[in-house]
């Protein structure tokens, strides 16, 4: 069975990047467009992974990492958290919140399957 | 995951069926504990073992090492591919997984 | 519209709208600076067109927005205040990147100067110079797959207990390592915990990792990038040592043991003692887990490994660049040579110590680049035990061969040269020389014949022998056969030495069928002509039913020549020094004649003495007193008349364009010091036409040195 992913991005074009990267490599992807979507969706069905941005509208990245560790469903599934080269102290703070890597913009599709593969496998 | 276990004349038989993840091994846990207890002679079933990662295979290592510190003997009746694959990938050799009193 | 153009599409609606979204919320701000949540909008949408706009390929885009996002994140934290010139440049920078999106529609054209100008100002509003980021560690680049064996790893990777909490499956990493090279994982599952003493969602493994990889320790690193600051993570490089030194003993299992911190020296010695395996000694004896042992084994392995690779490291290196080399490098010895003349002319003392020294280094220079031609000869032996595996079947007879030598050197154009002459040589003993079992029973020989290839170092030269307890040549037979083509005079008196070299003659063979072995259209004669043209010699001993032993004399380099300079006339020449017997003055006394031919007496043996004024035809006068060089090619003597010996000379030589090829008593040329040329003389050739007539060699001879000399 296909594992799912979950992107949360404000950014439509960002998900759609990130759908298409996904689906294209064999993963269902669900889309999130703020951090409160994506916990809402996540909690009525868990992903295997879940890729966020850092700054969205109702709960950011890392208040969205924290409340779904929170989850049993989430408590151990890998999260990445997407970030640009000026956030870097933010990769800190995702992983206190629960971030098992970071991705930085901009990406391209290889280095984020690379990081799939490398967390959810 | 799903845990079956029994006993009979001081054999203890575990049986896992279906995914043997992180998720489930807090709940595995006291149920596996018990059935350590419950006999001398511990036997795993891991032939229907699907998905495997290596909390799940550390959770059957730390029954291992509990039986082993109790002087028992354990061993697998069973192993399923993905067990197998499991053990692989985590660099745990073939042989290396079961054993018997006095053999640690 | 593919993949790209259809993100692009995306993000240009989507831009847009924040567009849109900014001009809206900084009207919101101007009104109120003190609305926090438009503030947030205001920066998410500034850091979202910055974000995707790399993303996308739009990095003017992304490099505008980053000057504000960095100005709002302070406005966000508080550290910088709503101003009008902010709201200023925000509508600015909101109006110039819309212009940047539809680039490309229409005649819309960026205000470079404009946006410059805003970028300007933006900073000059951040009370602080920015700190300039380090490039993040960001996402694991992909190995860099490369050649060659790589080095050897070893890793130790403990994570922390949290590490599953993370997210992480440590066995994802294992395989991330796995392709990255030949490797191998070994877990220390001995020392988790009892399952009732502890928490099975807390990671209790640890791993030694052993990996042979060309991809580098940052690709490794890389691997474990997301979780290093929750584990432990050793890499250790442990081919270094051995690459350097692959001839250093296998480490031993314990000395492995005791380098990790796994094991102390007490603990090592105590089952050593004990005559039996020392990883066994230690699990039983329970001084070690089995993981930890089986580890280091594992290490042991690709230590093993890497030391073969490490022997089998190599550059290959295209021929014509070595050649290009040699090339130069002969250059250099000239120059050199001419240098340490001109210094020594000039007897100027200051000039004498650094052109010693540079003599020192081209003389280093020159063994060094030489040897790089050098091969083992073994290589080619190899080819052969097939060979008479495969032809002595085919014959019905029965044949070993042995080899010795197979590590002599000599200059890999010699070895590649070799091949086929050896070939023949062989198959000729193989074909006439053994004989069959039943024979060689008869003959109270054993059954089974012997051929011996043997290779040794005999002054400047290697010494090829092939060596076979056969027939042994048959004079009689060979010298009728000569006679009977008309190879020699009906009545000529040769000695058993010349009888063999006939062999070596155009057109002659002395089996009387041809058989499908040796039959192949190449004569010994080939063998002959390859040989010369390497500079070497053929010797032919054999005794009638006992065997035949043919040595190959060959110079170690084809590209160097120790030889003794003669001039005559106003020529010089190098004679090879592996020939030279002996030098000695041409005093009247020695003079004596034979049927016709000059002779000399030397220690009262008669040789032949061939004058190089006559065979390159050079003007007389000679000198009252000539000198004679006595040479012996293929244990024939002559003695070469030239007209003073000058010393000594090493030389490197340059080849001869084809056109000179055929000039049969020139090997080679070189150039001296004072930049004169010296031709080489080919003995062989030399004693080959002063035994035949005469005059049609001499004119080409004299036509060679002519056009060479040019």
């Amino acid at each position: 069975m296909a594992k799912t992913i979950m992107t949360a991005d404000d950014s439509a074009s960002i998900r759609q990047l990130v759908r298409m990267a996904l689906t294209e490599a064999g993963y269902q992807v669900v889309e999130a467009v703020d951090g409160l979507d994506a916990f809402n969706k996540f909690a009525a069905a868990p992903a295997n992974m879940l890729i966020t941005d850092l700054n969205m509208p109702n709960l950011n990245g890392i208040e969205l990492i924290q409340k779904v560790r929170g989850l049993p469903s989430g408590k151990f599934i890998p999260i990445v958290l997407l970030t640009t080269e000026s956030d870097g102290t933010k990769k800190e703070a995702g992983k206190l919140a629960g971030a098992s890597g970071w991705i930085v913009k901009p990406f391209n599709k290889d280095q984020l399957l690379a990081v799939v593969k490398k967390l959810l496998g | 995951m799903k845990i079956t276990t029994s006993q009979v004349d001081g054999t203890s038989t575990i049986k896992i069926t279906g995914d043997l993840v992180i998720g489930g091994v807090a709940e595995a846990k006291p149920e596996i504990v018990a059935a350590l207890a419950a006999g001398r002679d511990i036997r795993l079933d891991l032939g229907e073992v699907d998905d495997c990662d290596t909390a799940g295979v550390q959770l059957l290592l730390m029954a291992r090492a509990s039986v082993r510190g109790q002087g028992k003997r354990l061993t697998t009746i069973a192993r399923s591919a993905s067990f197998q694959a499991a053990l692989d990938r985590i660099g745990i050799p073939a042989g290396g997984f079961d054993f018997q009193e006095g053999t640690h | 519209m593919d993949g790209v153009d259809r993100h692009l599409e995306t993000f240009r609606q989507e831009a847009d709208e924040l567009l849109g979204e900014i001009e809206a919320v900084i009207l919101l701000i101007e009104e109120n600076p003190d609305d926090d949540d438009a503030i947030n909008r205001l920066f998410r949408a500034v850091h979202t067109l910055k974000g995707s706009g790399g993303m996308f390929g739009l990095t003017d885009i992304a490099n505008f927005s980053h000057g504000l996002e960095s100005v709002l994140d302070k406005v966000r934290g508080k550290q910088l205040a709503v101003s009008h010139e902010l709201i200023d440049l925000t509508l600015a920078y909101r109006d110039q990147v819309g212009v940047m999106l539809h680039v490309g529609e229409g005649d819309v054209a960026v205000d470079v100067a404009l946006v410059e100008d805003i970028k300007r100002r933006l900073k000059a509003l951040c009370p602080t110079p920015e700190r300039i980021e380090p490039p993040p560690p960001s996402q694991p680049a992909r190995p860099v797959s490369s050649d060659g064996p790589g080095i050897t790893y070893r890793i130790r990777f403990a994570p922390q207990p949290v590490l599953f909490g993370t997210g992480t499956d440590p066995a994802l990493l294992l395989r991330e390592l796995r392709e990255l090279g030949e490797c191998s994982v070994t877990a220390h599952f001995d020392e988790v915990p009892a399952l009732e003493l502890a928490d099975p969602e807390d990671c209790h493994l640890a791993w030694d990792i052993v990996l042979t990889t060309a991809a580098g320790l940052d690709a490794i690193r890389d691997v474990f990038v997301f979780v290093e600051d929750i584990s432990k993570i050793d890499i250790a490089d442990i081919s270094s040592d051995i690459v350097l030194d692959p001839d250093a003993p296998q480490p031993r299992l314990g000395d492995i043991l005791l380098q990790r911190g796994d094991l102390a020296t007490a603990d090592l010695h105590a089952p050593l003692s004990q005559q039996s395996r020392l990883g066994e000694l230690l699990v039983d004896s329970g001084t070690l887990s089995s993981a930890k042992v089986s580890s280091a084994l594992s290490e042991q392995q690709a230590v093993a490994k890497q030391q073969v690779a490490a022997k089998n490291d190599s550059v290959r290196v295209p021929s014509d660049k070595l050649d290009a080399l040699i090339n130069l490098l002969g250059e250099l010895v000239t120059n050199q040579a001419r240098l340490s003349q001109i210094a020594r002319n000039t007897g100027d003392m200051v000039l004498a110590a650094p052109v010693e020294e540079a003599d020192r280094l081209t003389d280093e220079l020159r063994d060094i680049v030489l040897n790089i031609r050098m091969m083992p000869i073994g290589t080619t032996f190899s080819r052969f035990k097939r060979l008479v595996r495969d032809l002595s079947g085919e014959l019905d007879k029965q044949i070993e061969l042995v080899t010795e030598g197979a590590e002599t050197e000599l200059d890999k154009t010699v070895i590649d040269r070799l091949g086929d002459p050896l070939v023949h040589l062989i198959r000729n003993s193989i074909d006439h020389g053994i004989e069959h079992p039943d024979e060689r029973t008869r003959a109270g020989k054993p059954a089974k014949g012997t051929i011996r290839l043997t290779a040794a170092h005999k002054g400047a030269c290697v010494v090829i022998s092939i060596i076979d307890d056969g027939w042994g040549l048959d004079t009689a037979a060979i010298l009728k056969k000569a006679k009977d083509k008309g190879l020699v005079a009906a009545d000529a008196d040769l000695s058993e030495k010349e009888i063999f070299s006939l062999i070596f003659l155009p057109g002659f063979s002395t089996a009387t069928t041809v058989t499908d072995v040796s039959g192949r259209g190449v004569g010994m004669d080939v063998v002959k002509r390859e040989i010369d043209s390497l500079r070497g010699t053929i010797d032919i001993h054999s005794e009638r039913g006992v065997g035949t032993r043919i040595d190959l004399s060959l110079p170690l380099t084809l590209a160097i020549i120790e030889g003794l300079l003669v001039h005559v006339a106003e020529d010089r020449y190098v004679i090879p020094l592996s020939a030279i017997e002996e030098c000695l003055e041409l005093t009247h006394d020695r003079f004596a004649t034979s049927g016709g031919r000059n002779v000399i007496q030397v220690r009262g043996v008669p040789v032949p003495l061939v004058r190089l004024r006559d065979v390159f035809s050079l003007p007389d006068p000679r000198p009252s007193l000539e000198q004679a060089v006595v040479v012996n090619v293929g244990d024939l003597r002559v003695g070469l008349a030239v007209d003073e010996v000058i010393g000594n000379h090493q030389t490197v030589i340059k080849s001869l364009g084809k056109l000179y090829r055929k000039a049969d008593c020139i090997s080679g040329a070189t150039i001296m010091g004072d930049g004169n040329v010296a031709l080489i003389l080919d003995l062989a050739g030399i004693i080959r036409s002063a035994r035949s007539d005469e005059s049609v060699v001499i004119a080409r001879n004299a036509q060679a040195r002519r056009s060479i000399m040019a």
